[in-house]
């Protein structure tokens, strides 16, 4: 990539001495531009949604649109205040423990279910390849009302652990991560083999450094799934306290009808993180789903 | 992909102890498979065959195919699974096109591409609910939408609250969210595809759209087709949005199989009907994955 950049105005100028800078500029400005309209229709909500969670309510809900429907025109925190005073705290932490034990519990299991499945050989791999993958790729919505009797019979209502254990695998993150040790070449297995290293330090050692990018992805893919998740929180957590950020803003906009200031501060804080993570981490995530990224 | 060995000539023990740390590092993952996956799906497939009240003493009674046959019987039922099939006929199309846009415009090595991906990746940060909370306030008839619409003197619409403006709001909503995260998958691929492919056809005097088509798409249909197939799932299985504005209606017009199943399940409290209408979507998300799969096999097997 960097190499190509570092070309780039040697092959530049040898194209203008042809003539062709100047089409190849304006086709260039035509495309920065389709690119900055697009992803400004994306932002619109966004810049919205965040000028609304930092002005008084009242203000959201003028009757023009204009400048002014994009930037508060007074500045507050109270939409904050408000959501922390009615216990908006648990639901973030509830929401952060449980992203981060899932994400990071379910990466460990995906490793450990992706390596055997892409590395190792033993009767059948193929098969249950296909079989762990599909099954996963069951949504977990379809099998999450039978699950609710199972885990309400377990004593698992009303607990974070309810809310983890179906976030601990996904089968994206199982398929992403086996796709990367595919492409690690078969020589570092057999020298290892024949060095007689043990399966856990063949992992552990020479796989796990080499898909790194990988394994950020797939946590990624967890963490995002649990931090979005709606529907599963909603049906097994009756206690508000007990409940996940995403689901709290659902329930405080019918209990208290029309008080979306609080609601628009609750959605800009739990944007605010993965967005933060995107902004930092958006070249890693981005190699992390290319075979190739490795290199 | 895989490269089937066979294992001829390696001492056998070492063989053996391969195969059961093999199973011993599977265990967890296949464990919380079954429980999370596989038996779920049969209770609810075996429930399906029953009635019961909830809360009640009474044991669940069986009833053979009556919960489908009664489905079946119910035009509201036929509809739902029209409304399900035009909504995902519409949306997944809709985010697949700008989703591979959008892949291929920031793969062309412009100004600032990081800052433009990540405004379009923007919205996946966002819960679902939470999406769903801004565009309801901005999609009201009176809402921003409809102003900038106004502004710029073309119609606005009811959105939530027309019948026909529901199912385009809930595609517009549903495009919105997940077309960053999409995007970033076929970015992913777009930069697997290695340059010499592209390098030999520009000497073939290929211009950018025409490399698109001969060299990009065809070389990106495997990503392209995994891309496809779990958008149309997670579409297949939209809730909340349904759930928090348009309740299945105006009129029955976004009465999708899901909010429908929800609904029979705790508003209507007939689990069994619920969960017969439910192994009825999972069939049915099957055969249109199924489809997918043969139609693009087709399209690859093809010159």
């Amino acid at each position: 990539m960097a190499a190509i950049q570092a070309l780039e105005p040697h092959a530049k100028r040898a194209l203008a001495r042809r003539g062709l800078t100047r089409r190849r500029a304006l086709r260039r400005g035509l495309a920065t531009g389709a690119a900055l309209l697009i992803s400004l229709l994306f932002a619109v909500p966004f810049i919205w949604l965040v000028a609304s969670a930092f002005r008084p309510v009242a203000q959201t809900f003028q009757a023009s649109v204009d400048l002014w429907t994009f930037i508060p025109r007074t500045w507050t925190l109270e939409n904050f205040t408000a959501a922390f005073s009615k216990g908006f705290a648990a639901n973030l932490f509830n929401s952060l423990w449980v992203t981060g034990v899932s994400a990071l519990l379910g990466t460990v299991l995906a490793v450990l279910a992706a390596f055997p499945l892409a590395v190792m050989r033993f009767p059948g791999r193929d098969l249950l390849f296909v079989v762990v993958v599909f099954a996963f790729m069951i949504p977990f919505e379809v099998v999450a009302l039978p699950l609710t009797s199972v885990f309400n019979q377990l004593g698992l209502a009303n607990t974070l652990t309810a809310l983890i254990v179906p976030g601990l695998v996904h089968g994206l993150a199982i398929f992403n991560l086996r796709q990367f040790f595919l492409s690690v070449p078969r020589e570092q297995r057999e020298a290892a083999l024949l060095d007689g290293a043990r399966w856990w330090r063949i992992l552990w050692q020479i796989y796990l450094p080499l898909v790194r990018p990988a394994v950020i992805g797939s946590a990624m893919i967890l963490a995002m799934a649990q931090w979005n998740a709606w529907l599963w929180p909603s049906l097994i957590i009756t206690d508000n306290s007990k409940q996940t950020g995403a689901v709290a803003i659902g329930l405080q906009d019918s209990a208290y009808t029309q008080n979306y200031g609080l609601a628009f501060a609750e959605v800009f804080i739990l944007a605010l993180i993965p967005a933060l993570l995107i902004f930092i981490g958006q070249r890693t995530f981005t190699q992390s789903l290319s075979h190739s990224g490795g290199k | 992909m895989t490269v089937r060995r066979s294992s001829r000539g390696r001492p056998g023990r070492a063989a053996r102890h391969e195969a059961r740390t093999a199973w011993l590092l599977l265990a967890p993952a296949l464990l919380l498979l079954l429980w999370l996956r596989i038996i779920p799906a049969g209770l609810a497939i075996v429930q399906s065959f029953y009635t019961s009240v909830p809360g009640s003493l009474l044991a669940p009674k069986w009833v053979g195919w009556q919960n489908y046959l009664d489905l079946f019987a119910d035009p509201g039922f036929w509809d739902a699974v029209w409304r399900t099939l035009l909504f995902a006929a519409l949306v997944n199309p809709l985010t697949m096109v700008v989703a591979l846009f959008l892949a291929w415009l920031l793969t062309r090595n412009l100004a600032f591409t990081g800052v433009w991906r990540t405004l379009a990746f923007l919205p996946t940060a966002l819960p679902l609910m939470g999406t769903t909370v801004v565009f309801g306030v901005l999609m009201r008839p009176e809402g921003v939408i409809n102003s900038l619409l106004a502004m710029a003197h073309l119609p606005g619409s009811g959105w939530f609250t027309d019948v026909n403006g529901a199912m385009a709001a809930l595609v517009i909503l549903s495009t919105w969210t997940a077309v960053g995260y999409w995007m970033i998958f076929l970015i992913a691929a777009i930069r697997d595809v290695p340059r010499d492919y592209y390098d030999a056809a520009m000497l073939d005097g290929a211009g950018e759209v025409q490399q698109f088509f001969t060299v990009t798409l065809p070389l990106i249909q495997r990503q392209l087709l995994f891309v496809l197939t779990a958008s149309t799932v997670w579409n297949f299985i939209l809730y909340a949005p349904v759930s928090a504005l348009t309740r299945g209606g105006p009129q029955g017009s976004t009465n999708f199989l899901m909010y429908d199943i929800i609904t029979r399940y705790y508003a209507l409290s007939s689990p069994g009907s619920a969960l017969a209408e439910m192994t009825i979507l999972f069939i049915l998300m099957g055969v249109t994955v199924w489809l997918q799969f043969r139609l693009l096999s087709r399209m690859r097997s093809a010159p």
